[in-house]
């Protein structure tokens, strides 16, 4: 197709020749002549276009996700009003430029009450067009960056999350940095509050794909049934309460990132559908039949032994391989423990932007008796802690007595590694595997002082569980507190 | 205002040409002339179909059906510039709206009509004969002003009734 190229005597608007390659413009409109028109004037203006003559059409689209819609209002028989609504519960933040042969006041009215974000009447004056798209794209532009910006904020900065310079935190920041640039497979081992989404959101900051959007989906919240529909999304009358065609994680993440929180929790069926979507690199949607091209990176976390879970038959081999290519182990507080003081600030700090408290620090022995904690919540704990703690406080030091209760009694943290060996047994002993099981489960009461729940999640087991294996064991909750003392 | 303009509002006033020549131009300029030779002769396709579904919807008193045709017809008519057609496109739409089918019918024998020029004003656009679309507007005016517009050639679906 030939474009208009400006001359320079002719007075053109200086966006003419602003380049807007990637803004897609979905045009919705049932009339061949006015479409055709419309889809030259904006490509001659750099966008991309996709077209759509009917209300089916928009639902059955699936299509990269515009940036603006033109929708005419009287798409023949149909009614623009409803694709409009249609397309804002697909996309709230969607700008859409209303278009109608309709003069009315009460039709424009209506329009912009429907979140229309320009009405025009036909015929429809290029320029004015033009400058509508224009700023509708520079409007989501915004949208989109302010979001990027208030998610970045929501979670916590990144170094809440890498507040130390142990060891064990610097090890883990040499391998966020190996894996960044990359689009490798990586896997995030590590117990419940260490930290798991902080960091999948520093590969995901550091890495190429920071401008797309950063998606997380924790399995272990959504019920086997509906993990196959919320990860790849599903059609219109796929099951009985699909009114509408929705967008999975996988489709929502397209261009950035994808975090497969909990990934062991997963059913099998969604792990034979997630292993297809990873080696074919497309989606199908839930009752749909077209196969939709995605470009995500996968991060998965879990803290489960993800290759226990394979060798018991509960987690798929060659999902393993595709999902754990660079497993990154991140440390659980007790093991570095050096680092709570660090926290503690980063806590104080945090607190203080959300509400002003006086509180400075931390008393020698309520700080001694942080660092002798199991802190089996990890990370999380501790941050609940101090809060809690800031509320107890009377003056700008927390002392022992401004923390929660069980923290003021000793409980001593035992190395792990000296419990690996007392697990495993002295060198030449092999301990059965039922003794190993009781042994593991008698040191995760110990860590976390009888908490049956807290146990349970540390053994990645449920409760339920837990509380079958200590009836087999012959330990009822009083023995429990026996185990503790 | 004429008599037959103000009288029972199926035709449109004399000074109203066919095509608009600002808008045609434009298109050129904008876009090209390639593509607004294709817009015509996508928009003579489109609405040829579009009348007969329109003379169906008539026929059978369905207004909604009429309606939404004579509505996307107005539309296209107003994207290309065929003044004369969306203004009587508008006059039918409001009939329509009216319930008053007499009305209709004879709006709807002068769209086609009125159809019939732009579709052959529309086709002097590809050839080399058109200077510029003001010879064809003014053709047009002057013909439908000395009242030969209602073309034989055009007989529409509410007259076979």
């Amino acid at each position: 197709m030939n474009q208009h190229v400006p001359t320079p005597n002719a007075a053109e608007p200086a966006f003419e020749i602003l380049p807007n390659a990637g803004d897609v413009v979905a045009l919705v409109e049932d009339d061949s002549t006015t479409r055709l028109l419309t889809r030259a004037w904006l490509e001659g203006a750099g966008y991309t276009v996709t077209e759509f003559d009917s209300e089916r059409a928009v639902r059955e689209s699936t299509g990269a996700a515009p940036s603006v819609a033109c929708v005419d209002l009287g798409l023949g028989e149909q009614n623009g009003f409803d694709v409009i609504a249609y397309l804002r519960e697909r996309d709230p933040e969607l700008s859409i430029i209303v278009v109608t042969a309709e003069r009315a006041v009460d039709t424009a009215v209506a329009a912009m009450r429907a979140g229309a974000y320009d009405y025009l009447t036909k015929p429809v004056d290029r320029d004015r067009l033009l400058l509508s798209v224009r700023r509708a794209c520079e409007r989501r532009r915004l949208v989109d960056r302010v979001k990027n910006l208030q998610s970045e904020l929501g979670t916590g900065p990144l170094t809440g999350a890498v507040v130390g310079a142990g060891a064990a935190m610097r090890e883990l920041s040499r391998q966020v940095e190996r894996v960044v640039e990359s689009d490798v497979a990586v896997c995030l081992l590590g117990e419940s509050g260490t930290g798991k989404e902080l960091v999948a959101r520093a590969i995901h900051r550091g890495g190429p794909r920071r401008s797309g959007p950063f998606v997380a989906i924790n399995c272990a919240a959504i019920p086997a049934s509906l993990q196959e529909s919320e990860l790849f999304g599903h059609e219109r009358g796929a099951f009985t309460g699909a009114t509408q065609t929705r967008l999975g994680c996988f489709e929502r993440a397209r261009g950035g990132t994808l975090l497969l929180d909990e990934v062991g929790e997963m059913s099998p069926a969604t792990q034979a559908v997630l292993l297809r979507t990873l080696q074919e690199r497309t989606v199908r949607r839930v009752g749909g039949s077209q196969e939709i091209p995605v470009d995500v990176r996968i991060v998965c976390a879990t803290h489960r032994d993800l290759r226990s879970e394979v060798d018991a038959g509960r987690f798929r081999e060659d999902l393993y391989f595709r999902l754990v290519v660079y497993p990154i182990h991140l440390p659980p507080l007790r093991n570095r423990v050096e680092d709570i003081p660090g926290l503690v600030t980063h806590f104080l700090d945090k607190l203080r932007a959300r509400a002003a408290h006086s509180v400075r620090g931390l008393s020698a022995e309520a700080l001694d008796a942080l660092s002798r904690h199991a802190w089996p919540g990890n990370v999380r704990e501790l941050e609940n802690v101090i809060h809690r703690s800031v509320l107890a406080c009377r003056g700008q030091e927390i002392a022992l007595a401004d923390l929660p209760p069980d923290l003021r009694t000793t409980h001593v943290a035992e190395p792990e590694s000296e419990n690996d060996e007392e697990l495993l047994g002295g060198e030449g002993e092999v301990v059965t595997l039922r003794e190993l099981e009781q042994r593991a489960i008698r040191k995760a009461l110990r860590v976390t002082r009888g908490s049956v729940g807290r146990a349970a999640k540390l053994l990645g087991i449920g409760r339920a569980t837990l509380y079958r294996r200590l009836a087999e064991l012959d330990v009822s909750p009083e023995t429990v507190g026996r185990i503790v003392a | 205002m004429s008599a037959e303009w103000g009288g029972r509002g199926h035709s449109v006033p004399p000074g109203v040409p066919t095509l608009s020549e600002r808008r045609l131009n434009d298109i050129e300029r904008d876009v090209s002339r390639e593509l607004l030779v294709e817009l015509a002769a996508l928009f003579v396709s489109d609405v040829t179909v579009r009348l007969e579904r329109l003379s169906d919807a008539v026929s059978k008193r369905n207004a909604q059906r009429a309606a939404a045709f004579v509505h996307a017809l107005k539309g296209a008519a107003a994207s290309l510039g065929v003044l004369r057609l969306h203004a009587l496109a508008q006059r039918l739409e409001e009939h329509v709206e009216r319930d008053d089918w007499s009305a209709t019918d004879e709006a709807l024998a002068r769209l086609f009509s009125e159809f019939a020029q732009a579709r052959i004003m529309l086709g002097t656009l590809g050839t080399d004969g058109r200077g510029s679309a003001s010879a064809s507007t003014q053709l047009a005016d002057a013909e439908l002003a000395s009242g030969e517009a209602a073309s034989a050639a055009a007989a529409p679906a509410a007259a076979r009734r």
